[in-house]
This record gives structure tokens, C-alpha cells and sequence, in this order.
């Protein structure tokens, strides 16, 4: 199974997935859980997020030869495989409304934003309607959302891009 | 012509690295954030 394209999961600890599943999952616990009615996070395709975005980030490690990925590519990565999975389940009795339609996107951007050493709080609403259209409709890359990161934590920090 | 590779990115970088990832401060700013997060989040979803 060399060939597999997950095989770059054996790369990382099974620990390190592990431990990134656990955190998804508090996450979705903390910051979710009270929020949103009629939703639930399965643990099998959050196990997949998970080494999705290791085996797609070590990929891209591997031909660009970065040591660590930067916290704009982890932003941007767990974003993207978030939103194309959707570990975010919609209960068989849910009253749908407006926010179970980007659900998923809603989480991206709580577990994906988290990755950004900057206070995040700072973002206006207007940049989230923007977030959650770009995630929901218009998300082809996680390559070109990390560049969006940055030039996100620059406007948060002060710091010329 | 010559029979030479013309793509040798064997020496670019990329310039923008960082810490490895911190698994708890990860978690404790996904904590902190939350209200405010959501409640703009919330907010989004109402314009028109």
C-alpha cells in the first residue's frame, strides 16, 4: 500500500491524529454543542478530516520542503477538508433553518480560525457572511485560502502583509 | 534543443514557516473565541 494516497498518514503518529480528533471533537463540544439545535459530530468522518488533512498537508510539505506548516496552512487545510466531509451531521428530526445549511462551514470556522495566533474576535460579521459564502460556494483550494489567512491575521495584527 | 530539466526547485523555500502546533493552545483559543464567534457568525447569517 506505498502507493495509497493515504499512505502519508503513516507519516504522522497515530497519536498526533488522535490527538487532533479529540480536539475537533471539543471543539464541536465547547463552542457548538449549545448553539446549535438537532446537529451532531460523527466520529468516523471526523477521524477522516483528520487524516485527510495530514496526508493533503504532508503533501504539500513534501514538494514545497517546508518543515512545519504555518498556522495560516493549518487555518486553511482543516477549512477545506472540514467543509468537502462535513463531520457535522444533521439530526433526522431537525427543524431546518438558515444556519443547519452551512453548518459545517459554521464549524470550519471555529476550528479552522483557531489556528491563527491573532485575536480573531476582531473579524467583523461582514468578513464571516464572506466566510461562510467562500466555504459554502466558492472553496477550489486550501493553497489559495492559506494566502487569505495570512493577509486576514495581518489585518487583525497591524502587520503590513 | 537541450535535453535539460528546466524546473530545479530543489533550493526555493517557502518563506513563511512557523512553530510546530501547539495541541493545547489550540484548543484554548478555539475556547476563548467561541461566544464572540458565534455571535457574529449569527449575526452574518441575518443580513440582507
Amino acid at each position: 500500500m506505498t502507493d495509497s494516497p493515504f499512505s502519508a498518514v503513516k507519516s504522522v503518529a497515530s497519536e498526533r491524529v488522535l490527538q487532533r480528533l479529540d480536539s475537533l471533537l471539543e471543539i464541536f463540544t465547547n463552542n457548538m454543542a449549545g448553539h446549535f439545535s438537532s446537529v451532531y459530530p460523527d466520529r468516523k468522518l471526523m477521524r477522516h478530516v483528520v487524516e485527510c488533512y495530514f496526508s493533503d498537508l504532508d503533501r504539500m510539505k513534501g514538494f514545497h520542503h517546508i518543515h512545519l506548516a504555518d498556522q495560516h496552512k493549518r487555518a486553511a487545510f482543516t477549512m477545506y477538508w472540514i467543509v468537502r466531509i462535513h463531520p457535522i451531521q444533521l439530526a433526522s428530526d431537525v427543524n431546518i433553518k438558515e444556519s443547519h445549511l452551512v453548518i459545517n462551514e459554521i464549524f470550519a470556522i471555529h476550528a479552522g480560525l483557531s489556528h491563527i495566533n491573532a485575536d480573531t474576535t476582531r473579524i467583523s460579521s461582514h468578513y464571516f457572511r464572506h466566510l461562510l459564502y467562500l466555504l459554502h460556494f466558492r472553496l477550489h483550494s486550501p493553497e489559495m485560502l492559506a494566502s487569505s489567512m495570512y493577509t486576514l491575521e495581518c489585518a487583525i495584527t497591524g502587520k503590513q502583509p | 534543443m537541450d535535453d535539460k530539466a528546466v524546473t530545479n526547485i530543489s533550493n526555493w523555500r517557502e518563506p513563511n514557516s512557523d512553530d510546530p502546533c501547539d495541541e493545547e493552545a489550540y484548543r484554548a483559543r478555539a475556547f476563548a473565541n467561541a461566544e464572540v464567534i458565534n455571535a457574529k457568525i449569527l449575526e452574518a447569517l441575518t443580513f440582507d
